[in-house]
């Protein structure tokens, strides 16, 4: 299975070019789409999953043109959307059975398919309930499952781990690591921890351009010997995050340590630390941003 | 900044955002239209066989009536449903958290609703102007005696309005479909009473029935007291004429209008009373029933806390794929009643088996009452899944539309023969085939059009308020071109409900067109 996506990008009405010139080529594994709020990361998922119409470029599932023909994807198409509502009166069994009618999944074999994922996201105890009395994370799960329910082939997930509690987020994390071997899995987020142990490969945008398409360790590598530490009075904070690019600061008795990505030492007292892929990315948006690579 | 401070920048805030919408637009182009079928003849005001020569005070009046009339109605209908948005977009619960009181609040709605209509009345005073204008042998040109009217019995009156609609919606039973169609018999009471009793005239018909029937009885002293607004196509037109010099401005009607407002104030005020304030813990959600509520209880003892590493997902055999149409249409009827108290299924029960057993002699009621109950199914046909935020996942969906739109319309005519089935059994049964198909044909109307109108307006008032006005007229009244129920025998063999149906199917094609153009600048939801 290979998704192609080639020049891509969507323009608003008014003008506005939420999206554009993004080339990717992308097999199975679970692929990280990084970047800061309002970076298009949700446009781009949007065109993916079939929802919106490029304004130029193309995607193409297994070589065909999903704009031309989306069905081919649609069967095997499983996505979350970043805001999605749920029936309030519906109980989350109920909404699973009407959302796999919609699929096209026969009713014997939907039901052994949502008894398994309402166990597989921890819900076969609440199942029976209304979800309108679902806490956010409960309904979250509840997209998490329906995005599984036709077993999909290419899972679009757009900022899943919202709502969810850490134990959740783990689980999370674990159920896409198993996910990702027979098929591709793009996880949209701004928080990096969510994608550092489960990507196979990042991808970076901002202000709707492509920055960065890469192997992890390829982000690790390239911030390698640029991530620094060192410890500053808690007054001198925003005067130190003024200047620098912080990635992090952690109080402490004798003032507040700070984590910085820069070329060459901060202070003569920082010192090297080893990169996370946080810094990566930080270093990635902030290269491609000294580089005017974000120009439209 | 105290609470009521707050009011006019929170009216104004809500206004700025209703005016910027393009739905606004519509809504004074059909102000416009309304004035401008007036002075084409096409609404007749009549007192007997009178009406008003070409005065200002008349096209003032004229246009008084019209609005008071029409305006109170539709207006409803265009001004509800602000607090509605405020809940779904999140709004309203970013207000809850600030010293916003509840009074203040529905205050600043009333407020907005009747700065919306008058938008309104004051497209008709432009109107108005229009007819003085272009009437031949016209009198002088009077902007302020055109305008007094309006401002006399108009903009009171809709303040009522704009007051009616924040108390429905603050009112959980009344806040959705039930209060848009409840709102037909509430108005034709604020109409109707005071004409025929002493009932407070908040509308004002009784004092142009009155005051300009003085007039009138001046000129035809064996007149009737017959008032009646109508459209020109169903009833002939007056052949003569009174001058009408305009209201007397007395201590006495100014106090009635300023009570008008005063009610209007007291209906704000009191729709703070079952304001829930976006507290979603008030609202009331399906109850699990006993059976469910038993296992729930037992899982949840059974349960221990859940593993951090998922059970694994079996993969899912190609035969599992297999779309049945009927199995999706059930669960939209599903979606569709689950939103219905349970005694809506007890009426619907009452209905099927009534209208089996009913006489000929009551089949048009049973009928009228059939089309009714599931008028709120119908009406959110193509409206749920985006009011509910599923949009986007059933638009991911292979086929996604292609599959799911057969599919509400099979559950809209499983809700409409739910009520109706026991009288069209009972049709065929006695040999009235052709009124039995002729019902069907209604039937299979209303979920088209309430289908073509939700994807229009993206909404289901227009649809509820369309309904409501052509049940009232057709099944109920029985006007043959409107009985889309085939409740009597003329609307059967005048092919009303094909006509509706032909209608239905054409506006739905208009509807899928409109919805692919948006599609090009957007979604994809038919691709």
């Amino acid at each position: 299975m290979r998704l192609t996506i080639e020049g891509l990008g969507k323009r608003y009405r008014g003008g506005t070019w939420g999206l554009r010139g993004v080339d990717l080529e992308l097999g199975p594994g679970v692929v990280g789409l990084l970047g800061p709020n309002g970076a298009g990361k949700s446009t781009l998922l949007r065109l993916l999953a079939t929802i919106s119409r490029p304004t130029e470029g193309r995607v193409l599932w297994n070589g065909e043109d999903i704009v031309a023909r989306p069905e081919p994807l649609r069967r095997v198409l499983g996505y979350l959307p970043q805001d999605f509502g749920v029936y309030p009166n519906l109980t989350a069994r109920e909404f699973l059975a009407y959302l796999a009618a919609a699929k096209g999944l026969a009713r014997a074999a939907a039901r052994q398919r949502i008894e398994a994922l309402l166990e597989l996201v921890a819900l076969r105890d609440d199942a029976g309930r209304p979800l309108g009395g679902f806490s956010g994370g409960m309904r979250q799960r509840v997209g998490i499952a329906q995005a599984l329910l036709a077993d999909p082939q290419l899972l679009v997930v757009d900022e899943p781990t919202t709502g969810l509690d850490p134990e959740e987020r783990v689980r999370f994390r674990n159920l896409l690591s198993d996910l990702s071997g027979e098929r591709i899995v793009i996880l949209s987020t701004h928080i990096v921890p969510d994608v550092e142990s489960v990507a196979t490969d990042l991808v970076a945008i901002d202000h709707g351009r492509q920055i960065a398409h890469d192997p992890p360790e390829d982000w690790l590598a390239a911030v390698e010997g640029r991530v620094w530490q060192w410890t500053v009075p808690s007054a001198e904070l925003a005067a130190v995050r003024e200047r620098f690019r912080i990635s992090g600061a952690l109080r402490r008795a004798e003032g507040v340590e700070v984590r910085a990505v820069a070329e060459s030492a901060p202070t003569p007292e920082a010192r090297p630390v080893a990169p996370t892929l946080e810094d990566g990315y930080l270093w990635t948006v902030e290269r491609a941003r000294r580089e005017g690579r974000l120009a439209a | 900044m105290t609470s009521f401070a707050a009011i006019p920048a929170l009216a104004l805030g809500d206004l700025r955002d209703r005016v910027r919408r393009r739905s606004f637009l519509a809504v004074l182009a059909a102000a416009a239209y309304l004035g401008l079928e007036t002075i084409r003849g096409n609404v007749i005001v009549a007192f007997g066989d009178f009406t008003g020569g070409a005065t200002s005070a008349w096209a003032g009046t004229l246009m008084a009536i019209v609005a008071n009339s029409f305006l109170s109605l539709a207006g409803f209908w265009v001004v509800k449903g602000s607090i509605a948005r405020d809940r779904a977009t999140g709004v309203g619960q970013i207000l809850a958290a600030t010293p916003l009181t509840r009074v203040a609040y529905t205050l600043s709605k009333a407020v907005s609703h009747f700065l919306v209509l008058a938008a309104m009345v004051g497209v008709l005073w432009v109107a108005a102007v229009a007819f003085q204008w272009r009437a031949p042998g016209a009198a002088e040109l009077d902007l302020g005696a055109i305008a007094l009217p309006m401002l006399l019995f108009t903009l009171p009156a809709l303040a009522v309005v704009a007051a009616l609609a924040v108390l429905f919606e603050t009112i959980p039973l009344l806040a959705r479909g039930f209060g848009n169609f409840a709102w037909l018999f509430v108005w034709s009471a604020l109409l109707v009473l005071p004409i025929t009793t002493p009932f407070f005239d908040l509308l004002g018909l009784r004092h142009f029935q009155q005051g300009v029937g003085a007039v009138v009885r001046e000129l035809e002293p064996a007149w009737n007291g017959d008032f009646r607004i109508t459209l020109a196509a169903g009833s002939p037109p007056p052949t003569r004429t009174f001058v009408w010099r305009g209201f007397e401005v007395g201590d006495g009607l100014l106090g009635e209008r300023a009570l008008a407002l005063a009610v209007a104030l007291a209906l704000a005020l009191a729709a703070a009373i079952p304001f829930d304030r976006f507290d979603p813990a008030r609202r009331r959600l399906r109850a699990p029933g006993p059976r469910r509520s038993a296992r729930d209880r037992e899982n949840r003892e059974s349960a221990a806390s859940g593993p951090i590493r998922p059970p694994s997902l079996a993969p899912l055999a190609p035969a599992a794929r297999d779309f049945s149409l009927l199995t999706l249409a059930l669960h939209e009827l599903r979606v569709a009643l689950c939103g219905m108290p349970r005694w809506w299924r007890l009426g619907a029960a009452v209905l099927l088996v009534g209208g089996a057993l009913a006489p000929d002699t009551a089949r048009p009621l049973w009928l009228a009452a059939g089309f009714l109950w599931p008028a709120l199914l119908w009406s959110g046909l193509g409206v749920r899944e985006r009011e509910a935020g599923v949009d986007a996942i059933l638009a991911a969906a292979p086929l996604a539309r292609r599959r799911q739109l057969p599919a509400l319309l099979v559950a809209g005519l499983l809700a409409g023969l739910a009520t109706t089935g026991g009288a069209i059994v009972r049709a065929l049964g006695s040999g009235q085939l052709a009124a039995a198909a002729a019902t069907l044909a209604g039937l299979a109307a209303m979920p088209l059009l309430a289908l073509a109108f939700g994807l229009l307006a993206r909404g289901s008032r227009l649809f509820e308020g369309l309904f409501i006005a052509a049940w009232y007229v057709g099944p109920l009244q029985q006007t043959p071109g409107f009985d889309f129920a085939a409740a009597s025998t003329a609307a059967v063999a005048a092919g009303t409900p094909y006509r509706f149906a032909l209608a239905g199917a054409a506006l739905l094609a208009v509807a899928l067109a409109v919805e692919r153009r948006r599609g090009l600048d957007g979604d994809a939801r038919f691709g």
